[in-house]
């Protein structure tokens, strides 16, 4: 059984202008100890599936259809409030917003430790920070957000992910506010990390090259529809998709004496998407059977792909 | 084109943003600036755009004395990175665009203003409207138009494309290279993404806490970088394949923590593995090759 | 400045959606007509002035005298409509004298910065420190009262409201992306301060405008309670409550229909304000 399982999700935002449909149809799965990237570009529908399984969408405004589970468990309301935190974990964007400034480090984590039901337990969490790449977890303990540099607040948000085993951390834009070193330093210990636990990851990215680094497979979502899955050699070595493969030689090469071209057009709007494949419009080899709903095809073993033209 | 002679820069609090920086710019050609965040390249960009004075040192633009006339807005523009900070949400595409042209009293109708947007690729029918209504990548084509609109001589650009998706900032950057071989045009871009530097830069500048480490033409840094901080920065690009891996220098496992800079000598000692007695005299530019300079005591590929 | 028609229709629309705020709208709206057309749709207009009829006085609200007459004999009602004018009016040139000053106050403030920055915001910090009311007794309490005056006294209590709001937004206006584009350009400071800042403080400063209309109203109708504002026989508000005072309770209608007058007004106005701030999404 997998340990996150996403059926059939569809969501439905509802604004003054109409209704936008903006996940289509998304279907998702986890393993344990799997890392799992989910990658598109701005307006792919990438944050609000991550914000879906976590529940952050506003309820008033949102149209949810689809099953998610967790370990066989339906997340919903109820359901949520014990597994996040807990077994379910979150590391996002920017530190600095994530933290809160009025609190020490100390008090923060303690916080987290009791959503999981028991106290701090200082010498396990100073063991932690440590593994964390932290060298004096007794000053960051004490100290307040502002103190700390923004990659040791990204180590210490890690840290707070880790603090209690989680089963599945999912990882939002993480340290993407950061510098580039400090962003692939944080993935590598949270890579390191989960592997050592069995921690599965949830990947949401833009950024190709820390997919290659970080992932095992990779979905890529192109207007609120998953377009290809497949693992990350593959998709980076072999893409499927026409978007996928304009995608990744978008990507400025060292070994590349010219500028990638990149990809005419526009995203498609929610509120009027196309009714067959939502990258018709902006596909080099679209044809008329595009425009038919399209399913996931497999491809080969373990390269799926929603087009009518694998190759 | 321009010139920097011995610039520093010190803020109200005792930061040192730029510290005794000097290289010049030829015209017609893209200098790259690339550093971390403290790094001083956006100290950098203020100073030589004239939102900021140099607290020592000269900067120089040919035809006119140091330090004057480069504010007037004709020479140097400035296209900075936040394509969502860069327009005024109150005014329509077309007053923002032609705020440099009524500045100085230059033809500002819409003919003109239509002629720029088809420089940046552009659709007229965007003139009257609102920021709001446009994408990140074509408000920064928006900023990217304002910049031109006075022709300037010298644009600084921030970096133009890291707040956009992929398969957009390939097509800024294109458009980017065509007017600048169209007008002439030289430029200053500072930059986050190495491999991105690789393709659009004729001279490559790397700074180090304020410092210039290492200076010259791309494809020679690229290929043999000299100064230790320089090899750690190419380490560090992420690649997306082996091809791309293998071109670039490796850098050992080593936990680099938020120290105290030194009291003399290389800034880059607390962080470097490589670090000998030495490194704590003043490092000065030792050029390798033509147009290659660098301020390393023990410099990559030696020994 | 450009008026674009498709953002005005939504704009209403969005304002539509709370219906307090319409509320709010149609009370000002009103109050704004019906003190306009005073001398027409009143009843008794010529009751605004020296009218004096004692056989009349102090009778009850009927049909004929719709909240019955004061101590001279004058329709309440009548004499309501005209306090009306005199609020709206003392309202309008209060916001008209304080409010350019405090703006362009806090516009310098907060983009020159260094000296100019100091001076102003210490001046402004000295008038906050003075409660509204307090301050303008004391101005009027130099000059004979009048109605003119006191719109100029509060409006001397006024400004530097607008000045620190001013001040703050030009404070993180100041660091987006298009500022310094301006200044990169070559605009001046006056241009940047009235151009490219101003037109973005505008919300702000249109919803404190229309509360504050309401408070002006609220501070005027003290003022004049305590003789310091218009003077009889001008119909006023406060003067109107004051006047109603002594004959509580048994001729409760004068002191209760005018003081629910000032209430309308000053809810009218709070609705609508806040109305206005939801639209903008303003943090006033």
């Amino acid at each position: 059984m997998p340990l996150l399982e996403i059926t059939g999700l569809n969501v439905t935002f509802a604004g003054m202008e109409g209704r936008a449909h903006t996940i289509r149809n998304l279907d998702l799965s986890i393993e344990r100890g799997q890392r799992v990237a989910l990658v598109g570009e701005s307006g792919s529908g990438k944050s609000v599936t991550a914000r879906t399984i976590m529940g952050l969408l506003p309820k008033n405004r949102v149209k949810i259809d689809g099953d998610i589970r967790f370990a066989g468990i339906e997340l919903n309301d109820a359901t949520r409030k014990q597994l996040l935190g807990v077994r379910i974990a979150m590391v996002f964007q920017d530190p600095s917003s994530t933290l809160n400034p009025v609190f020490r480090i100390r008090d923060q984590l303690d916080a987290i430790a009791r959503v999981a039901g028991h106290e701090l337990d200082r010498d396990k969490t100073i063991a932690l920070l440590r593994s964390m790449a932290i060298t004096d977890p007794e000053r960051v303990l004490s100290a307040y957000p502002f103190q700390l540099s923004g990659g040791m607040a990204q180590r210490v948000l890690l840290s707070a992910a880790l603090m209690n085993n989680p089963e599945l951390i999912i990882a939002d834009e993480p340290a993407t506010a950061l510098d580039a070193e400090i962003q692939q330093r944080s993935l590598e210990l949270l890579s390191s990390a989960s592997r050592a636990q069995g921690t599965s990851v949830l990947l949401i990215t833009h950024h190709m090259g820390l997919v290659r680094d970080f992932a095992d497979i990779v979905h890529v979502m192109y207007a609120g529809e998953i377009v290809e899955s497949a693992p990350v050699e593959m998709l980076l070595n072999s893409p499927a998709h026409p978007y996928t493969q304009l995608l990744v030689k978008s990507v400025p090469r060292l070994s590349a004496d010219e500028l990638p071209v990149g990809i005419d057009g526009e995203p498609p709007d929610y509120l009027n998407p196309p009714t067959g494949c939502r990258f018709q419009p902006r596909c080099p080899i679209a044809q008329h059977s595009c425009s038919e709903v399209i399913s996931m095809k497999i491809l080969n073993r373990d390269q799926h792909v929603r087009c009518v033209l694998p190759h | 084109m321009l010139t920097l002679k011995n610039v520093s820069k010190v803020y109200a609090d005792n930061t040192v943003a730029l510290s005794n920086v000097s290289f010049t710019i030829t015209r017609g050609t893209t200098l790259a600036v690339v550093g971390e965040s403290g790094s001083g390249k956006t100290s950098l960009a203020r100073l030589i755009v004239g939102l900021e004075s140099p607290s020592d040192g000269h900067i120089t633009f040919p035809g006119s004395a140091p330090d004057e006339a480069h504010r007037t807005g004709r020479h140097v523009q400035l296209v900075q990175q936040d394509p969502y900070s860069a327009l005024n949400p109150s005014k329509t595409i077309s007053e923002s665009v032609r705020l440099p042209l009524v500045v100085h009293g230059l033809p500002n109708g819409n003919p003109e203003i239509e002629k720029l947007f088809n420089h940046v690729g552009l659709s007229p029918q965007w003139l009257d409207r609102y920021p709001s209504e446009l994408s990140g990548g074509q408000r920064q084509r928006v900023a990217i138009a304002r910049a031109l609109a006075a022709s300037p001589e010298l644009v600084v650009l921030d970096e133009p494309t890291s707040a956009l998706d992929v398969s957009v900032q390939a097509k800024v950057l294109r458009m980017l290279v065509s007017v600048q071989q169209e007008f002439g045009l030289t430029y200053l871009f500072i930059a986050h993404d190495l491999a991105l530097v690789k393709s659009i830069a004729t001279t490559i500048a790397v700074l180090y806490r304020g410092e210039l480490v290492e200076i010259g033409p791309v494809d020679d840094v690229f290929k043999t970088p000299k100064h230790r901080y320089t090899q750690q920065l190419l380490s560090s690009i992420s690649v997306i394949d082996q091809l791309d891996a293998a071109l670039k220098p490796s850098w050992p496992q080593h936990v680099s923590e938020d120290v105290e800079p030194p009291t003399s000598g290389c800034l880059f000692q607390p962080r470097c593995p490589f670090a000998v007695a030495r490194c704590h005299a003043k490092a000065t530019l030792q050029p390798v090759g033509s147009n290659h300079q660098h301020t390393c005591h023990v410099p990559y590929g030696s020994s | 400045m450009n008026i674009d028609f498709n953002r005005t229709k939504k704009h209403w629309r969005r304002f539509q959606r709370n219906r307090a705020s319409v509320f709010g709208l149609s009370l000002v709206v009103t109050l704004l007509v019906v003190s306009t057309l005073a001398p027409v749709i009143t009843p008794y207009p010529s009751h605004s002035g020296a009218f004096v009829d004692v056989d009349r006085a102090y009778e009850a609200p009927s049909t004929r005298h719709l909240l019955g007459t004061d101590a001279v004999g004058r329709d309440i009602f009548s004499r309501l409509i005209f306090a009306y004018r005199t609020s709206l009016l003392l309202a309008a040139v209060v916001l008209v004298l304080a409010v350019p000053i405090g703006v362009v106050a806090g516009l310098a403030a907060g983009y020159q910065r260094g000296l100019t920055e100091t001076l102003i915001l210490r001046v402004t910090d000295i008038f906050l420190a003075i409660p509204s009311l307090v301050l303008a007794m004391a101005i009027l309490g130099l000059f004979e009262p009048s109605l003119p005056m006191a719109m100029v006294a509060v409006a001397f209590g006024w400004w530097p409201w607008y000045t620190r709001l001013v001040y703050n937004l030009t404070r993180s206006i100041a660091t987006e992306g298009y500022i310094s584009a301006a200044r990169v350009s070559g605009a001046r400071p006056t241009r940047i301060m009235l151009s490219e800042i101003l037109p973005n403080c505008s919300g702000p400063i249109l919803t404190k405008m229309t509360l504050d209309a309401g408070f002006v109203i609220l501070l005027g109708s003290s003022l004049s309670f305590l003789g310091l504002g218009a003077q009889p026989p001008t119909p006023d508000l406060g003067t109107m409550v004051a006047q109603g005072a002594p004959l509580l309770p048994d001729v409760w209608w004068p002191t209760v229909s005018s003081s629910l007058a000032i209430v309308i007004a000053v809810l009218g106005f709070n609705l609508l304000g806040e109305g206005i701030r939801d639209l903008f999404g303003v943090d006033v």
